[in-house]
């Protein structure tokens, strides 16, 4: 049966990356509890599917690297290896290796270049001579191990249900798996249900099988092979003597012709009611309640679900003026079932955020084991959702945070005792949800930022005059500055100088932000800042003329109703208004924008009164001239670059509840496009509409 | 008669019902130049800009819509109208008579937006008025004149009949081609 399997490798290596995790994660836990029998079940099975699919999916380096491995955990599992730091250590590059091998087999990425070491390394500990490991034999199913001492003869029968086959199961592959335990003395196969061939469907599995074998294995590790039964297939496993089994081999010989050709149905019913531990196949690893969904298709899901509450509002609108009490009210009941709806479909792309925490345990074990520090690792909040992008995309600025945390941050053991801490540094990762944005707070009791080598860090680079004196936290916050490494030397670990900066603009590009607290001597914590979605914006509505434009309420710090002469004029500067004491510049946006102003209001009036917004972006604030400020609003972002480019000072277009399309305004751009105002031609310069 | 162009009958039947100076059983008879057999037959949309007839490959046409209220784009060229929501997709409007250095017309009930595709992105061209769909066969198309030192590549050809001529665009070119500066966009 040819199939092609090319469109379940790609599930395969979703698959094998979540059971990579879950050995991650296990193995680390076992480091601090190396008893924890269900930790190595979990660490096995894991090992053993991955494998499983691997060889069926014909990706044979990872069948060969995992199937070493597996014989390794197997003795950990049965208690005849001892877990030490040492051997979890191995067992953990032995995933990274995996994990690139699997990334060679789907990326065609190099492979990882110490896949030899680390297997010949496998196979020390496992104490097996390396010539049991090569392709050739664990590919070879008709290998013949000598039985040893120990070894055991086993009966085991095994009456595959119907529908194996759709399970993706395949018997040769249990044989050949079975085979390579120990010695296959004897095999029956029993084809009494074998339909007459015009009936035959060949998607269904008629055989069932007899088979002694003689292995030194555990019975435990037969059940192992067994894992992935479906509930209909069973199988049953019993220990024979060696009488039992020279009998049964001698009954086989005798009626060998028979055996093979036909049936042995009367022996099976007669085996069956032997007292025997019977057993059904557990059900495939607690499957939980999901379906995987292509992501394309959830995306385009949630769009037309936005769509659905545009749609439906502005039939609202259409209504009111015609309608009577009861359409009013229906269409009311129908625009919250809408909302209801989309908020139901934004949910759907909440995942939380556990996985990428548990990354960080493995950062956090590394970098402590290169630097030689004791670092306790605390997660809070695992299970706060976040948007899938959001998820996968802030992984690495955390990453980087968590290193320098404890790289920088945590001291090593004798200088903490010497500071009278305990020896062992403690870095925590909590995240939680407050309104409309998800915190994540890095938090470590390490010896805190050094401001006065911070400062010195500055005004050397020339991020700062040496006259000036800025406040405590403003120090602090220079470590985002671009070009900024406090590290006096530079580690493999970190301190590259391209640290925070690039941190805080990944975290800018997922629309959050970032802000540092620390108390020399008593640690730091970095707080980030992240929307829940990417998808929708809460954005402050502004009228300009008879335009809209939504700004986004993450940046707007205030609005503020100006009185006339409250705008100055500065030479060189602009135009300012004085706010609290500050100066900040005023933007009009009628002329960064090039919109005609309103002709209703008296010129001279709108030019020194009138609404400001101020808005924040990356510490500059500045004065946004606006109209009218239409109301706060929840909107879809739509991409501009879809069916066009990217548009100077405009983050993207919404579209509002009368179905018009307004522009979000991209503060960064904006200001922008203030400072090159003056020498912009803008209606003659060469635009090009790039497809 | 085949239909098997993508603009719905119906569409482009309601579409041209409002126009006053077009009877709709118009509609009905494709003009036909010449086909001559073993020749096969583009069907072009053809429309006015300035009295002028122009043709655009039917197959790159999505649907025709009435011109209805465009949100501006501030600091574009003078072509670009600026973005509509076309059904929840945010499209961008190009006038066309800006775009090929006309004067700009005033809307009337005959401005019509062609929504085309060009190459994945959606894009809306604001013409004067929408006429027929032309079938020319390949011998009826001339090349674009070639004159020295002007760029006429965003030129199909030229469609011709004894009373008409339309100039066919390579909307591809016109609209996608960063190169193509000559046109003021």
């Amino acid at each position: 049966m040819e199939i092609d399997v090319s469109r379940f490798r790609a599930a395969f290596y979703v698959e094998a990356a979540e059971h990579l995790q879950s050995m991650e994660a296990a193995l680390l836990q076992l480091e601090s509890a190396p008893r924890d029998t269900e930790l190595l079940n979990t660490i096995f099975r894991a090992a053993h599917t991955i494998k499983g699919a691997s060889t069926t999916f014909g990706i044979d380096e990872v069948g060969r690297f995992t199937h070493v491995l597996e014989n390794l955990l197997e003795r950990l599992r049965d208690g005849l290896l001892e877990t030490n730091a040492e051997l979890i250590e191995l067992l953990l590059t032995s995933v990274d290796v995996i994990d690139a091998l699997v990334a060679n087999a789907k990326d065609g990425v190099p492979m990882p270049d110490n896949l030899e070491e680390v297997l010949k390394e496998l196979q020390r500990v496992n104490g097996q001579p390396s010539s049991c490991l090569s392709p050739t034999n664990t590919n070879n199913g008709n290998r013949t191990a000598a039985p040893t001492v120990q070894s055991q003869p086993y009966r085991i029968q095994i009456h595959p249900s119907r529908e194996f086959f759709r399970f993706g199961q395949d018997p040769l592959l249990l044989l050949r798996e079975l085979s390579e335990m120990g010695t296959i003395v004897n095999v029956i196969v029993d084809d009494s249900q074998l339909p007459q061939l015009a009936e035959l469907n060949p998607e269904e599995c008629y055989l069932s099988w007899n088979i002694e074998l003689e292995t030194e294995a555990q019975e435990q590790s037969l059940h192992d092979v067994f894992m992935f039964f479906d509930d209909g297939s069973k199988y049953t496993i019993e220990a024979i003597s060696r009488k039992a089994l020279a009998n049964a081999v001698a009954e086989s010989e005798t009626n060998k012709s028979v055996s093979i050709k036909s049936t042995a149905t009367p022996e099976v019913d007669r085996r069956v009611k032997t007292d025997r531990r019977e057993v059904v196949a557990a059900p495939v690893a607690a499957a939980s309640e999901t379906v995987r969904v292509d992501r394309l298709l959830l995306d385009e899901l949630i769009n037309q679900i936005g769509e659905v509450v545009i749609g439906a509002s502005m039939v609202e609108q259409d209504m009111l003026c015609l309608a009577n009490g009861r359409t009013l009210e229906s269409m009311s009941a129908l625009g919250k079932i809408v909302r209801d709806l989309q908020e139901m479909s934004l949910g759907l792309r909440m995942v939380p955020i556990a996985a990428t925490f548990q990354k960080m345990n493995r950062v956090i074990r590394d970098v402590a084991k290169k630097v030689g520090k004791q670092i306790q690792f605390v997660t809070e909040g695992d299970d706060t959702e976040l948007d899938k992008t959001v998820v996968d995309q802030i992984s690495d600025p955390l990453v980087h945070m968590v290193r320098n945390a404890a790289d920088h941050g945590i001291e090593t053991p004798e200088e903490r005792v010497a500071a009278g801490k305990p020896a062992e540094g403690i870095v925590k990762l909590r995240a939680y949800q407050q309104g409309g944005n998800v915190y994540i707070e890095l938090q470590d009791d390490g010896r805190g930022l050094n401001r006065k080598r911070i400062l010195e860090k500055a005004v050397e680079r020339g991020l700062v005059t040496p006259e000036a004196t800025p406040t405590d936290s403003e120090i602090c916050n220079m470590i985002f500055l671009p070009g900024f490494s406090t590290a006096t030397e530079v580690t493999d670990v970190s301190g590259r100088g391209v640290g925070m900066d690039v941190v805080r603009r990944n975290v800018e590009a997922l629309q959050g932000s970032i802000s540092i607290k620390s108390i020399e001597g008593q640690g730091s914590r970095l707080t980030v800042r992240l929307p829940l979605t990417l998808a929708i914006l809460d954005g402050l509505l502004v009228r300009l003329s008879s335009e809209i434009f939504v700004i986004p309420l993450l940046s707007v710090v205030e609005s503020i109703c100006l009185k006339p002469r409250d705008i100055k004029q500065i030479i060189g500067v602009g135009e300012v208004i004085k706010l609290r004491g500050e100066i900040v510049p005023v933007l009009r946006l009628h002329r960064a924008l090039h919109i005609a102003s309103d002709s209703r209001i008296d010129d001279a009036l709108m030019a020194d009164s009138g609404i400001v917004v101020i808005v924040e972006d990356q510490g500059r604030r500045l004065a946004l001239k606006v109209d009218e400020l239409m109301g706060q609003q929840q909107v879809v972002i739509k991409n501009l670059e879809t069916n066009f480019r990217k548009v100077p000072g405009v983050a993207g277009a919404t579209i509002l509840g009368d179905g018009r399309v307004a522009l979000i305004l991209d503060v960064y751009g904006v200001s922008n496009l203030s400072d090159s105002e003056a020498n912009r031609l803008s209606t003659n310069d060469p635009v090009h509409l790039t497809a | 008669m085949t239909t098997n162009h993508p603009i719905e009958e119906k569409t482009l039947t309601t579409l041209v019902k409002d126009k006053t100076d077009f009877e709709a059983e118009h509609i009905g008879d494709r003009v036909t130049l010449g086909t001559t057999s073993g020749d096969s037959v583009n069907q072009f949309l053809t429309f006015d800009l300035n009295d002028q007839e122009f043709g655009i490959e039917i197959l790159q046409v999505q649907e025709i819509k009435n011109f209805t209220r465009v949100t501006p784009i501030p600091n574009m060229p003078e072509c670009v109208k600026g973005v509509m929501n076309l059904r929840g997709t945010v499209v961008l409007i190009i006038d066309l008579r800006k775009k090929l250095n006309m004067s700009i017309a005033e809307i009337n009930q005959f401005t019509v937006i062609i929504v085309v595709n060009v190459g994945e992105k959606i894009m809306g061209l604001v013409v004067d008025a929408v006429s027929d769909v032309l079938n020319v066969g390949d011998a009826d198309i001339e090349g674009a004149p070639k004159l020295g030192g002007i760029d006429t590549s965003f030129i199909k050809g030229l469609a011709k009949s004894a009373d008409r001529l339309v100039t066919l665009l390579d909307i591809e070119v016109l609209l996608s081609d960063p190169s193509n500066a000559t046109l003021g966009v």
